[in-house]
């Protein structure tokens, strides 16, 4: 057999081989891509009902002596008499006068629960916002109803909380055209709640926000400067080995053990307030200090050394090589490690039960040093929650944080071909 | 310098068959061109213009050999770019194969004289006027070609002086010659051949001389031409 | 800078052991003078008393096989080694009488008095403008915009670049073909007006044109700089050069005139490496 009959003899095994590997290839892609695919579904599916809410229209009278206030009209209404309204009878009231048929204690009982507990408070908010009301026409306000309402109407579901006479209640209000579902901007703007109508991430958005930016602030400059200390000036002994190994080792660290750490160091001995941002910022920092160091190291080895002998054959100093022209080289890569790491400090939440961001907070943080959770605590939490209606907010926070994720990721996809179009 | 193997050694194993090619081109030229002027010499000595004659003609293969080989040498110069003793050879067989084609050109003239002096029976004794110079010019172009096959500086330098030696003869040849037509005038006709093969004679010592200076550039690296003979072999001593 | 320039090497200079280099390796009147330097890295020594003295406004060539310590040696010149931390080096250098690697002798200063231009094409990832501008900058050697501008058209003119880039300033130096790159790079370094430069096989990367044009542009800049060029084109040398210094495995073997070294060289390392004989 000559050369080329061996090859060809040989050709077919090797082709097939090829062939295999393409094969398994494509199998893996496929499979992470389907249990990807199956992951968004099952998120987006049980998260959009936390998109909409159930209201309920009730006609509240403004008259003086249904508020509760002196029929006398020469008497004018201040802010003590408009706190003094009995809200909550003001809406029962209403309810009662919707349906009239209710007289049984147990019944009007079973009425109040249709709407939920906001209801009068939104009412108060509206008056004070306006006293100009009183004495006014009767108003007609979308309220919003209770969670187990809101999830019998919107998922058509039974539970064993809603009770035969309140199927009725909402079956008379539907044929009125007085239930609806509505979009769910609460969702957005509230804080935390214990009643899921109520609740919203607001509070945990902006508290992942400061979070992060702390740990932004923190972690770059001085993952930066470490990598550029390291990497160009640091003389190579003993030390700068050990330093080198320690911070590769911390990159491993269980990020619990941060946490451990922050609560000794930062609230312990420095005396910060628990469960505020700037704590947590400082904890997500060293968790990521090593991975922003490593990949800025790594992206500072790789700038060519031929730029580098550039620099210095003009006569740059070391510093003038390093800052005006190895980092902005540097740069995406560097940019890079940053944006990893700040994705690890966004998905945390081990570290941050430690120092106490866990706590129930309804406010909307104002900054560092208001307390606040973040984002995966309060899916954390609202996991943790029995009522039903909040396995939707669950799944609805966590398409918040990949959404999260994306735009910051997207902001250094942005920055990074910014810096490459400058090279 | 490894005098030994100069032409071997390079890298480019072609470059050293081209190289060794070309000498031996060179070599058989002057092999041809040592032909030559024995052959005109014999043709003077023992009248024979039959080989006289073939002297005339050959003349054109010296012609031939020096253009092929000037070929080669332009083709190495331009592949090649050749350095130092590389360089040295080339330009060197040059101008060897230069000095060598005008020694087959005066060997030529040999010839041609002899077919003019056939006519006349006195030119034969003027002819064996010529035999010690024409012994002592053929003995140096030998000993010339033979340097520059070994490419032995202390043989050329020795050869160049061999040359002085020539130039007395034909000097004293010449006086004997006027000395002879001013006798008897009617040898003048011979004697002027006589005379004219004397000079191509000397030439061939020149050109010889020239081979030997080649030489000494050639492995020394040294150019001394237009020097006298002391000053050459204090500046290849150095 | 001139009277510098009035100083001559040193005399009382230890001459010390250079019986290895044969040839011309010492001058008169040396811009740069180097007397026994032995430079090593950790354990493997790369060069072994190299005495070599650089003549003014000429160009020397240093020529060799690869590893022969060339390279190093150029390096030393002007203190690019010192980025190498286990880089050692003794013996002494001096630059029109100063020590370089003296303690005082600053080596940023020193780079901007010994340029250099390297094999590979280099240009800043910037502007054709700020490429040659950097330098004059870093060094404040203009005191206006205007005195930037000028001394960057009068380096690329000196490189012969303006009139193929003067439209497109802004242009990125890396957009320029490789042989424009490699002017740029020397305008560049023309741009803080050195004394030497120094070149490591600068056209190695190029094709033989933009070549050309280099060697062209490096004998016109011998009139106003002493050069040291690195190369392993011996034809680049022979043609550039006015004096060659042939190293071999660390050694300087032989220094001479170019067209000494290149019709009769003296050492036959020397004779077997231009010739391309086995070693």
């Amino acid at each position: 057999m000559n050369n080329t009959e061996t090859v060809k003899a040989g050709l077919k095994k090797r082709y097939a081989r090829e062939k295999r590997f393409q094969f398994y290839g494509k199998a893996a892609v496929m499979s992470g891509f389907v249990f990807l695919i199956f992951l968004l579904f099952d998120i987006t599916t049980k998260a959009i009902p936390a998109f909409s809410i159930t209201e309920i229209l009730l006609e509240v009278p403004m008259d003086r002596s249904s508020l509760g206030l002196s029929t006398d009209t020469s008497v004018s209404i201040d802010d003590e008499a408009i706190a003094a309204i009995d809200y909550a009878g003001l809406v029962k009231k209403s309810l009662r006068s919707q349906f009239p048929e209710a007289t049984k204690r147990k019944d009007k009982k079973l009425l109040y629960r249709l709407m939920s507990g906001s209801a009068e408070y939104e009412l108060r908010q509206l008056i004070i916002d306006d006293p100009g009301l009183i004495d006014g026409e009767p108003l007609s306000i979308w309220f919003k109803a209770d969670d187990d309402v809101d999830t019998f109407y919107k998922l058509k579901r039974n539970t064993s909380r809603i009770k035969a006479q309140q199927v009725e209640f909402i079956a008379s209000l539907k044929t009125e055209s007085r239930i609806r579902t509505a979009l769910n901007w609460d969702f957005f703007t509230n804080g935390d709640s214990r009643e899921p109508e109520q609740a919203g991430i607001k509070g945990a958005l902006l508290g992942s926000f400061w979070t992060l930016l702390v740990t932004l602030m923190v972690s770059l400059p001085v993952g930066i400067a470490a990598a550029i200390y390291l990497e160009e000036f640091a003389p190579q002994n003993r030390l700068t080995d050990f330093i080198e190994i320690n911070i590769n080792n911390l990159a491993a660290v269980p990020s619990i053990v941060f946490g451990l750490l922050g609560l000794a160091v930062f609230i312990n001995f420095f005396g910060m307030p628990r469960s505020v941002p700037l704590v947590g910022g400082l904890v997500l920092s060293l968790i990521t200090l090593p991975t922003i160091i490593i990949s800025s190291r790594a992206a500072i080895k790789s700038v060519p050394p031929s730029l580098r002998e550039a620099a210095l054959g003009l006569g740059a100093s070391h510093m003038q090589m390093v800052f005006h022209h190895v980092l902005p080289q540097a740069m995406p890569g560097v940019l890079t490690g940053a944006i990893i790491g700040m994705a690890q400090a966004l998905g945390e939440t081990a570290p941050l039960l430690m120092i106490g961001m866990v706590a129930f907070i309804v406010d909307v943080p104002d900054g560092v040093l208001d307390s606040a959770t973040v984002l995966p605590v309060q899916i954390f939490l609202w996991a943790d929650s029995p009522e039903s209606a909040f396995t939707a907010l669950t799944a609805a926070t966590i398409l918040v944080l990949l959404a999260f994720l994306t735009v910051m990721n997207a902001l250094a996809i942005l920055l990074r071909n910014y810096f490459e179009r400058q090279r | 310098m490894n005098q030994d193997t100069p032409l071997g050694g390079h890298i480019s194993k072609r470059f050293d068959n081209e190289l060794e090619d070309m000498r031996h081109q060179v070599l058989a030229m002057g092999g041809l061109v040592e032909t030559q002027v024995a052959n005109g010499l014999r043709g003077l000595f023992e009248s024979d213009s039959e080989l006289a004659r073939r002297v005339v003609q050959d003349d054109d293969k010296v012609d031939r050999m020096e253009v092929d080989i000037d070929d080669q040498c332009l083709k190495i110069l331009a592949r090649r770019q050749p350095a130092a003793s590389d360089l040295r050879l080339v330009v060197a067989i040059i101008k060897t194969i230069n000095d060598l084609e005008r020694i087959g050109d005066q060997a030529e003239k040999l010839g041609r004289n002899q077919l003019e002096l056939i006519d006349d029976d006195a030119g034969s004794s003027h002819c064996m006027k010529l035999e010690h110079l024409g012994n002592l010019v053929s003995k140096m172009l030998n000993k010339a070609l033979d340097s520059f096959a070994r490419m032995d500086v202390d043989e050329a330098l020795k050869t160049i002086g061999l040359d002085e030696k020539i130039n007395a003869e034909f000097d004293g040849m010449m006086r004997q010659l006027i000395t002879h037509m001013m006798e008897d005038p009617r040898t003048i006709r011979n004697a002027l051949r006589v005379s004219w093969c004397a000079r191509a004679l000397e030439r061939i010592g020149d050109h010889s001389k020239n081979i030997c200076e080649h030489v000494v550039f050639l492995v020394r690296g040294k150019d001394v031409r237009h020097i006298g003979l002391k000053e050459q072999v204090e500046m290849v001593s150095e | 800078m001139q009277q510098r320039n009035k100083k001559t090497a040193s005399p009382s200079l230890s001459l010390g052991n250079f019986a290895s280099t044969i040839g011309e390796n010492l001058l008169n009147d040396a811009k740069i003078s180097t007397r026994d330097v032995n430079v090593s890295y950790g354990d493997k020594q790369a060069i072994y008393d190299a005495s070599l003295d650089i003549g003014r406004n000429q160009v020397i060539a240093l020529i060799g096989p690869s590893g022969c310590g060339k390279s190093t040696f150029l390096r030393c010149l002007n203190r690019m080694n010192d980025t190498i931390g286990i880089c050692k080096v003794s013996g002494k250098l001096m630059l029109d009488g100063e020590d370089i690697y003296a303690k005082k002798m600053d080596p940023v200063l020193l780079r901007a008095r010994v340029g250099m231009v390297f094999q590979k094409p280099n240009p800043f990832p910037k502007s054709i403008y700020d490429n040659v501008a950097y330098g004059p900058r870093i060094h404040g050697l203009a005191r206006s915009n205007a005195e930037v501008d000028e001394i960057v058209i009068t380096s690329l003119e000196k490189a012969g670049l303006f009139e193929e880039v003067k439209d497109r300033l802004n242009a990125p130096g890396t957009s320029l073909s490789g042989g424009q790159q490699q002017r740029l790079c020397i305008a560049r370094t023309i741009a803080v007006s050195p004394e030497v430069i120094l070149m490591d096989e600068p056209a190695s990367a190029l094709d033989p044109i933009a070549t050309a044009i280099i060697e062209e542009l490096i004998d016109e800049l011998r009139q106003n700089y002493t050069i040291v060029i690195v190369t392993h084109s011996m034809q680049q040398a022979a043609r550039v050069s006015q004096r060659t210094a042939y190293f071999h495995m660390g050694r300087i073997v032989e220094v001479g005139d170019t067209n000494r070294i290149f019709t009769n060289p003296r050492h036959e390392m020397t004779e077997n490496y231009i010739t391309g004989k086995f070693g």
